[in-house]
């Protein structure tokens, strides 16, 4: 009877242990909701902490503390193609030219530009640019970054459009380009272009380890793993966007539920990836301000046009209109990312719906009925390198048993696997997607022929794509670029080549006491235009 | 006692050699290009090609694997892939944390599950022995990554007590050290409680009992010593796998520590990141193991004299 009456005893508290465990959590993570639904609890309950924000934040006014996810493999800018990794070289090194909020190319080094012919381009930089080291920007360290910069094969798409650099005068470039090249600008604010002063090229500087640019911040120290510090440049040439906040700290925290959850306490104060499960939480949150705008990464269902039944365009086109998108991004994203239907991605010059089609199950019924192929045939393996993607797979798998392509499958790999099995297109199905700035770029990497073995994924070889693709590449004008770009958006439109599904959101989650955060489609993030209110 | 630990270090060689050659074989055979990785899903093929050439992964694996060995030896780990950085300095970077967040997170978990070890086996079927065993079972079962998420909403978020991620402060270690010791704690508490309870029904803690020793005297002076052995087993295990490398805590901390950097490097195929890693790891294995031993001799005497 004791014996029992203590086991009942250990059992109870145990119970009242772990409850007691649970409410906690439970608690903070409710809090935000009541106070959304009462605005004048909310006031009353805000103040408190407004009130003591400033005590709190007056020690870190000349301070951030920026997270995201991975570790730059590289502060070089010319060895790498992550876009983490140009958020730091974004702040050390400037280009000739950047991105503005509409992810247009806008001077940036370059003080003014003229074109001479369709091939030559003159540009005259600022005068008296000062690097980190102290030396000043000259014609000489714009050709030798250039010309630098074309050695490295990770970057090779970026340097292509140029073929020859020329020093004019102390301040002035010539750039020769191969053929007409309406990419040059958007080129030239990649960061695989930013400019680097000569002297430290010559002398074999590892721009990785001490990477000496003319940026708005300087690079303090890396501590690997964990985070890496830059301080302001007090002689940042741009006097208009010198930076307000003194120092940053770029903190890399892999798991997304951390990152928000230091966001909450306080100790991140802008966070550029957001995990989605988290949003309604932040958004909740009256204390922290959450921006979200499409970006330019495109994501598809892609299919080996090479790979019967997949070369024929109906079976593409019937799989196509089966995809119910909107129930894809509900459950792989969380609703968080904007539908797609067309080949190109929305926002960029030259983006049509014109011969897309969404969601209808009994045209694409029709499709595959007028395809002559017998759907119970089909067999379709969809390759997924992350959990997002095999969420979305398995959406996929339900719609297309409704058109009676019931042999649908996926495969799990890791990304290593996953590009090289794709790349040698060994594959028939897989989720992807590309990120591009600009829309020659984006036509270029994913469905020129000369990109087959590398981005073109799906192998579309056509001979009237690839010569509009090239027309646009050498058509400087932008509105005449504009209707090339059109067609060949409406032609890919008609041959499907891909199954297009979402445009991903780029999300910005941060205090509400940060001003001047601003988004823009090719991800651009201008940590000197920041201030603390 | 010499000759022992000598040939115990020397068995470190067909070890190391053995570990980097499986490991070697597998990455290289494994799917997945290191040139590709390297080079970005926009490479042409003909880019890719010749940066495997430079890279001299088109050599047969043989020739590749006894040219890292080669280096390796000199103490050349080569040049990590992803970060162009050399493997040691980056591993060197890393392996303190990893040290620091195993230490505490043992030295935590033993000075907890040694006391609710023996204390639950000395009253056994009592309500500490129950409160305890249970508190042990939560510990096993309760996966890290969530276990750290609730210690950070709570701590960090609710209290404000600790940071959520990093590794700057003293305060950094707290949490990450308590996720991972709890886990360890309850399979201490559970080895040490059951070899204690074999201990003490033995005939000479009967004997020295009735010789009219005091009870707390008996398990202190006779019965842990010999309790102990079973636990020092496990705690040497755990170390060696904690110096591996306690990835989910690392992710779920941002702790950055060398388990997480493995992970990263086995992802991007970075081969002689892995290789580095790996080597350390068995090492500090082997090491971890050669000190249980030499504690066995410590505490045994019978085992000591084996190795005169």
């Amino acid at each position: 009877m004791n014996h029992q009456g203590k086991r009942l005893a250990v059992l109870l508290f145990l119970l009242a242990f772990i409850t007691g465990m649970l409410t906690g959590c439970g608690g903070a993570a409710a809090t935000p909701a009541p106070q959304q639904e009462a605005p004048e609890n909310t006031a009353a309950a805000v103040k408190p902490t407004a009130a003591e924000a400033p005590t709190e934040s007056t020690p870190k006014k000349d301070t951030i503390v920026i997270a995201n996810a991975d570790e730059p493999p590289s502060l070089s800018p010319y060895d790498h193609n992550a876009i983490y990794a140009d958020y730091m070289n974004q702040l050390t090194y400037n280009g000739l030219f950047r991105l503005d909020e509409t992810s247009n190319p806008v001077p940036d080094l370059v003080d003014t530009y003229e074109n001479l012919s369709d091939t030559e381009w003159l540009f005259k930089i600022h005068d008296g640019v000062k690097f980190h080291d102290g030396s000043t920007m000259t014609a000489e360290d714009v050709k030798a970054s250039l010309d630098f910069a074309k050695t490295f094969p990770a970057i090779a798409s970026y340097t292509a459009s140029y073929s020859s650099v020329e020093v004019v005068d102390p301040l002035t470039v010539k750039v020769t380009t191969n053929g007409p090249s309406a990419g040059l600008l958007y080129d030239l604010a990649y960061h695989s272009n930013y400019i680097v002063p000569k002297a430290l090229i010559d002398s074999g500087n590892n721009f990785n380890e001490n990477p000496i640019g003319s940026g708005p911040y300087k690079y303090v120290k890396w501590t690997l793993g964990d985070k890496i510090e830059f301080v302001k440049f007090d002689d940042y040439f741009d006097k208009d966007s010198m930076p307000s906040i003194t120092n940053v700290t770029w903190k890399f925290i892999p798991e997304g539920s951390s990152r928000s959850i230091g966001l909450e306490a306080g100790e991140i104060d802008l966070l550029v990836e957001v995990d989605t499960t988290d949003m309604a939480r932040l958004k909740g949150n009256p204390d922290l301000v959450v921006l979200e705008h499409p970006g330019f990464t495109h994501n598809w269902l892609m299919l080996n046009n090479e790979a019967k039944p997949f070369d024929n365009p109906l079976v593409r086109k019937a799989i196509s209109t089966a995809l119910d998108r909107e129930s894809i991004i509900e459950v792989a994203l969380n609703g968080l990312a904007s539908l797609t239907i067309s080949q190109t991605p929305a926002g960029m010059l030259g983006e049509s719906e014109v011969n897309a089609e969404g969601y209808n199950v009994e045209k694409a019924k029709q499709y595959m009925a007028d395809s002559g192929v017998d759907p119970a045939t089909v067999k379709l393996d969809i390759i997924c390198s992350n959990e997002t993607k095999r969420r979305a797979a398995e959406v996929i798998q339900a719609n297309l048993a409704e058109i009676g392509i019931t042999n649908v499958t996926t495969t799990s790999m890791d990304l290593a696997t996953y590009l090289q099995v794709t790349g040698k297109g060994d594959y028939t199905g897989a989720i992807g997607g590309y990120r591009a700035f600009n829309m020659v770029a984006f036509l270029q990497n994913t469905f020129h022929s000369s990109a087959i073995g590398g981005s073109n994924k799906t192998r579309l070889n056509n001979p009237e794509v690839d010569a509009l693709i090239e027309k646009a590449a050498a058509t400087v004008d932008q509105e005449e670029r504009a209707k090339i770009l059109r067609q060949v958006t409406e032609l890919l439109n008609e041959i499907t080549p891909q199954a297009p599904i979402y445009q991903e959101l780029y999300i910005r989650a941060y205090n509400k006491d940060l001003g001047g955060v601003a988004i823009n489609s090719a991800g651009v993030l201008r940590i000197n235009k920041l201030y603390w209110k | 006692m010499w000759k022992f630990i000598f040939k115990r270090v020397f068995a470190l060689i067909p070890v190391i050699i053995g570990v980097t050659l499986i490991v070697f074989f597998i990455m290289s055979l494994s799917p997945g290009d290191p040139a590709k990785m390297i080079l970005g899903d926009e490479a042409s093929p003909e880019a890719v090609q010749l940066l495997r050439q430079e890279m001299g992964l088109d050599d047969p694996l043989l020739i590749q694997y006894s040219r890292y060995m080669y280096n390796a030896i000199q103490g050349d780990m080569g040049l990590s892939y992803k970060s162009k950085k050399p493997v040691t300095e980056e591993i060197w970077a890393r392996f303190p944390n990893t040290i620091k967040l195993t230490l505490t997170a043992m030295t935590l978990a033993v000075i907890i599950s040694l006391p609710l070890g023996i204390i639950a086996a000395v009253r056994q079927n009592s309500f500490f022995d129950g409160f305890s065993m249970l508190l042990a079972l939560f510990g096993v079962s309760m996966p890290p990554f969530w276990f750290g998420l609730l210690l950070i909403l709570f701590f960090s978020l609710k209290l404000g007590w600790f940071p959520s991620s990093g590794s700057e402060s003293l305060k950094s270690i707290v949490l990450p050290s308590v996720a991972l010791g709890f886990l360890h704690m309850a399979s201490i508490a559970r080895t040490t409680r059951s070899s204690m309870l074999e201990v003490i029904r033995q005939d000479y803690i009967r004997t020295a009992r009735s010789k009219g020793l005091s009870y707390s005297s008996v398990i202190r002076k006779h019965a842990l010593k010999n309790a102990l052995i079973p636990t020092i087993t496990v705690v040497g295990l755990q170390v060696g796998v904690l110096l591996g490398g306690a990835v989910i805590v690392e992710t779920v901390f941002a702790w950055p520590g060398v388990g997480r950097l493995m992970v990263q490097s086995i992802m991007g195929r970075d081969i002689p990141m892995v290789m580095g890693c790996i080597i350390l790891f068995a090492t500090g294995f082997t090491i971890v193991n050669l000190i249980v031993d030499l504690l066995y001799g410590f505490i045994d005497p019978r085992i000591r004299s084996m190795y005169t």
